[in-house]
Parts: C-alpha cells; structure tokens; sequence
C-alpha cells in the first residue's frame, strides 16, 4: 500500500509500511546510481590521469619549460616585448595545456591556414612548406591529442613532444611560430619572433 | 512517479550496467527486465512509463559510450539522447496500450515493442554510422547469444526480453504462464542454426594478433623522430618474429599502428622491414585516392603496402573529412577470402553480413580504441565482434591496439585474449568456414516482422480501444 491509499483509509499500519517502503527507495535509488555512474567516474577520471601521465613522459615536462619560459614574470626583459594578448595567451595555455583537448576541425582549419599565410608574409618565409608539411594532414591525424583550444577559444596550438615540431596560432593576431628544431633553441628564437611579429601586426588586434 | 518506482527504473539501469561491465556478466540482463516491467506495472502515465524506460536504457548506454565522452565529451550526453529516444517512446506506448487494453496485452506486447524499440536505431538506413542497438551485446558471454545466429541481434534481443517477461510473471504470482514461457524460450535459444556447424573437417589458418599498446603520443613522435620511430617498429618487430618462428602465416596489426603521416607508397626501410617479416600482414592506416582520404587496411605484398578494404562506417564527426569506402568484398591473403572491417564497421551487423555474403571465410577488425582509455567502451566494442562471430558463423580476429584484443571462433566464444594496456600476442589455428547462417541468407528478418506485428498490433488496440481483460472475459 502506498503512502497516499494509507492516509486515505486512516491505516496506521499501512502508513508505516509506506514509510519504511519510501526509505528504502532512497537507500537503492543512491546505491543503483552509485552502481551505474562510480565506474563510469573512475574510468574517465583514470583515464585522464594516465593521459597527463603520458603528456609528462612524452614532453609534458618540455612543454611546462616551454610555457614557463614565457611567463613574463620570470623574463622581465620579455615582458617588455610581449603584449596583454600574449600574457593572456600564457596564462591560458598554463591553464588548459592538457592532452585530449578537441578543436573543432573547421575552426582549426581556417585560423591555421590564415594564421600560416599571414606570418610567411610578415616573416618573409614559407612556414609551412619549409617541411614539407601538408597541413591538411596534419590537421587530421593530429586531431586527437595536439591541439588545445584555449577558453577563449580562440588560441590553438600544436606540441609534439619535446618540441620537434611546435605551432602556435593565434588567429586574431595572425602569428604562426613553427620550428622544428631542439626545443631549447627553438624557444629562445620563437621569444623574439613573437615579439618581433607583434610588433610588425599591432594594428590588426 | 513515487519513490520506489524511481528506484525500481534505476535498479533496472544498474542490472543492466553490470551486463555490459567487463567485471559484470550478461545473466544480469532478464533480471533487469523483469525489474523494468515491474516499474513499468506501476504508473498509468505515458510519459512516465517513457522515463522509466529511458532510465533504465541508460544503464546500458552509459557503459558503453562513456568512452566517447574522453574524447568528444558533448557528443556522450548528445548519443545518449538520441540512442535512448526509441526506448523512452516504446516505454510511453507500452503505458499506453495497458491503459486502453490492460495488462495481458501489454505483456505481449512487451517483449515485441522493445524489440522494436532496439532494431529501429541499430537500423544504418535511420540512424546512419551513429545508431547502433546495445542490449544484444550485454549477451555476449551468455549462451543467449548463439540465437544470433537466426536473424541476428533482433533474435538475441526478443529471447532475451522474452525470458526478462517470464521471471516477472514467476515474481509476479502466475508461476505456470511464467515457467511455460521461460521453458519455450529456452528450448528456442537450444535449437542450432543451420549453417553454424562445419561440415567435415574444417580447414585451418595458423595467424596471430599483435597488440602494441604503444602511447598514442609516441606514434605521433615516431612520424617526426626517426629514432622514436625506428625504436618503435622494432617492438612490433619482436612480437612479429615471436608469432612467425611460432608458426603464424598471418599477422594482424591494429588500425594505427604506423607511425604518424606514415605513406603507403614510401615506407621508410625499417616499417617496410617489419610488415614484410611474416608470410601475411594486415595493418590499417590511410589511403589517398582521388576521391579523398580513406581510413583503410592494407596488406603487404610484393615489397609494398596494398590497399584491401575502406572503413564503411565512419565515426561521425571525428571522421568527417573522410571518404566512406563501399565495398564489403572480402580481401585474398594467402589465398583465403578474409573479410576486414575497421573500428564501427563491427557495430554494424549488415555491413558484416556483406562481407560473408560475398565470401569471406573469416573476419578481421581492426581498431584503436586508445581514446576511451580504461573505460568500459572497448570491452562493448568487442561484445560486437562476438555477435558478428555468431551471426555468420566465422572466426573472428579483433585487434585493438590499446586492448582488449582476442580470437573468436565461430560460436563467439573467446579461444584468447589481451588485456587493456597490455603488450603482447595472440595465437591461434582459425577455422576457416563455408556456408551461411539464416542471417547472412536472409538478414535481420525477425527484427523486420517483429515490427511490422508490433505495427497492426498497436494500431489494433489503439484502433477498437479498450479490450477486456482475462478476469473480464471469464466472468
């Protein structure tokens, strides 16, 4: 008998009785959802941990080196070159660097081709074809785990490991760094062609 | 909807989770049933009786999608919406029907509807690569599953339902009509196929699964690195040498396994020295046509890679700048007619059918599922392969480079296995099997009938309204 046919009868015993139905339900109602949703919790939240596991093992050591190396505050004489954009860009990246980040593909697509255009131009040389680089590919088998989309969504980058291949766009200024180079020495170069790059394109921002 | 059927629906969701749980086990499945037609006994409300349903479906979606959500995580809550919609329909018409002609009819109906409920989405004409039907797969280690075989997850699914709807009338006090139907039921899922038994003495294959388990990062690297790369190949190279000098004539690699923008038609010394060790190799990555890229399976042969199959069904969205391949026809290695299939092409039972309709005497899938980590969706992915190996009655390779990879005979029973995560190999003599199940002659006719009974019975109903029920029509 439920709670409502009791009280309508007047059966305090009946009354009791869906009292006691009603606290058991509660106590399977949690359990089951426990025993639907925990293993589904536990097996996402293990699988991102192993995968910033493989990030640090692969170059996720490099890339924090990477980022922290552009902190303005621990690079004064940068600070000075890099723009609000780039600051915000570094604390974006220190925020959202993780592996397993998707970009939409068109999105992608358009910034990095604009992106690549307009830097070749600024620079004078051919980012992208100096490796023979097919973007397109790129783009597509590279969907997975290398480009991470910043929370203003606006800002992708793409990080193979150690810094054998980095790109960085930034379609609402245009830059495009591409090295594929040791990383250390990449990222002493990529420092001033932001700088100097941001300087050549202020008025697009 | 009171407390205690909210509980019922969830309890019935989690029965049904436990299925499909690689710790879990399909037997679960009639229990969870018969908990959902209990829920179901309890509201009047259509709309209730469609969230009971759905609730208790998600039980079966959760499990198997979530892996998607580590990817693409809107696309998880997006397929469950859409994935749960028939049965949240089915729920809502199965109220309604017991409220206009009361519950004997709604029983029979029961087990049809929510046949229904699951042929519709698993339906490529409706739902396209996306749909896909999961209760059949919470079978896949019951002996349930060897009715696969009749008319594929259509049959799996009313059986099952059918047994679900006996243990509710045993609980539910008509002990007789519950044992006769569970008795029926039973001796139905005894009665073998035709077409799943070897004539004579079957031929054998001696082949070999590889499953690397390599991070997807290092493949990445390795298509920069020559060293990564190179250090790379050289552990596909010892797995390889481990399989041959054991005596495998054919090797199965995994979807991915070539290092990142690695080209079919410039290997570079050490890739081509590693898929040309055994007598036979199929490995997966993508073909350039004309018509654009393929995600495709290649064997080698004459010092190169050859193209022998493009992914049918493409992942929706991930996948969307990819050509979708056409043809089912099974690939010549050894001079075997091997059926390949990549990654979804296993979810989808007809595209299977194909392949064996057109001759293959064993299957092959290839994929990676690397990006569901240690989520339940890899072992649902394999669950599929275990219906495809009984529907058509062909040994069946599935080779996931992450795990869990096995060899499946003809029945569906697991002869080895891989764990998640876990390098290693698989070895086995494969039968290689004639002839044809009534699925891969006719189908999924049960499914197509079950619909359209299901379609003048509801219309029935709906059409004279109320009929009496037993009590009614005895006095």
């Amino acid at each position: 008998m439920d709670r409502g046919s009791a009280e309508s009868y007047g059966d305090d015993r009946g009354l009791q009785s869906a009292a006691s139905v009603e606290r058991s339900s509660v106590g399977l109602t949690i359990a089951a959802c426990l025993l639907v949703v925990l293993p589904t919790v536990l097996g996402i939240g293990n699988t991102l941990t192993e995968r910033s596991a493989t990030a640090a093992e692969f170059g996720g050591d490099g890339w924090r080196f990477l980022i922290d190396e552009f902190r303005p505050s621990d690079q004064p004489g940068a600070e000075s070159r890099l723009a609000e954009d780039q600051r915000v860009l570094l604390a974006g990246v220190r925020a959202q660097c993780r592996p397993g980040t998707q970009v939409p593909d068109q999105t992608s697509s358009s910034c990095q081709a604009e992106a690549v255009e307009r830097a070749a131009a600024l620079q004078g040389r051919p980012f992208a074809s100096a490796n023979d680089m097919d973007l397109t590919l790129l783009r597509r088998r590279s969907g997975d785990h290398l480009f991470v989309e910043l929370e203003d969504g606006s800002i992708y980058l793409f990080l193979a490991a150690d810094a054998v291949f980095v790109t960085l766009v930034h379609p609402a200024l245009g830059l495009v760094l591409y090295r594929r180079a040791p990383f250390e020495a990449a990222w002493t170069g990529t420092v001033h062609d932001v700088a100097s790059l941001t300087e050549h394109d202020g008025g697009t921002r | 909807m009171t407390s205690f059927t909210t509980a019922l629906a969830l309890i019935s969701a989690a029965l049904f989770s436990v299925t499909l749980r690689p710790w879990g086990n399909g037997y679960a499945a009639p229990i969870a049933i018969a908990v959902l037609i209990a829920a179901l006994a309890r509201t009047r409300s259509p709309w209730q009786g469609g969230l009971i349903a759905f609730v208790a479906w998600l039980g079966l979606g959760i499990p198997s999608l979530e892996g998607i959500g580590v990817r693409l995580w809107w696309a998880f809550p997006a397929l469950l919406a859409v994935l749960g919609a028939s049965w949240f329909l089915f729920g809502a018409l199965i109220v309604l029907l017991r409220n206009r002609a009361g519950e004997v009819v709604a029983l029979v109906l029961f087990p049809l509807l929510f046949t229904c409920a699951e042929y519709l989405p698993s339906a490529r004409w409706l739902f396209g690569d996306a749909g896909g039907a999961l209760l059949a797969y919470s079978q896949a280690d019951t002996h349930l599953r060897m009715v696969a075989s009749w008319s594929g997850p259509s049959s799996v699914v009313l059986l099952l339902l059918c047994v679900g709807s006996a243990l509710y009338l045993l609980v539910d006090h008509r002990k007789s009509v519950g044992a006769v139907l569970l008795g029926a039921t039973l001796l139905a899922s005894a009665i073998p196929a035709p077409g799943t038994v070897a004539e004579g003495e079957a031929e054998t294959l001696p082949v070999a699964v590889i499953q690397g388990s390599q991070p997807d990062v290092r493949r990445l690297i390795a298509g920069y690195d020559a060293p990564t790369s190179e250090a790379m190949m050289n552990e596909y190279l010892g797995l390889i040498d481990a399989v041959v000098n054991a005596g495998a004539e054919l090797v199965v690699l995994g979807e991915t396994v070539l290092p990142f923008r690695t080209d079919a038609n410039a290997l570079p010394e050490h890739v081509a020295a590693t898929l040309g060790r055994a007598p036979a190799t199929i490995v997966g990555t993508l073909e350039n046509s004309e018509a654009g890229w393929h995600n495709s399976a290649f064997t080698w042969r004459n010092g190169g890679l050859e193209s022998i199959y493009r992914k049918q069904a493409l992942v929706p969205i991930v996948e969307g700048s990819y050509v979708a391949g056409t043809s089912s026809q099974p690939a010549r290695i050894l001079g075997e007619r091997i059926g390949v299939g990549i990654c979804l092409d296993s979810v989808h039972a007809s595209i299977v059918r194909s392949m064996v309709s057109e001759g293959a005497r064993m299957l092959v899938f290839i994929t990676d599922d690397t990006f569901a980590g240690s989520t339940t969706t890899p072992y649902t992915h394999l669950a599929t392969a275990v219906l495809r190996a009984v529907e058509t009655a062909r040994t069946t390779m599935f080779v996931n480079e992450s795990g869990p990879s096995a060899i499946i005979d003809p029945r569906g029973r697991i002869v080895g296995s891989l764990a998640l995560g876990e390098a290693g190999y698989l070895m086995a003599q494969a039968e290689l099997r004639e002839g044809a199940t009534p699925f891969v002659l006719l189908g999924d006719w049960l499914g197509l009938l079950v619909l359209v009974v299901s379609a003048l019975g509801t219309a029935g109903v709906l059409v004279m309204g109320k009929v009496p029920s037993m009590a009614q029509a005895r006095g």
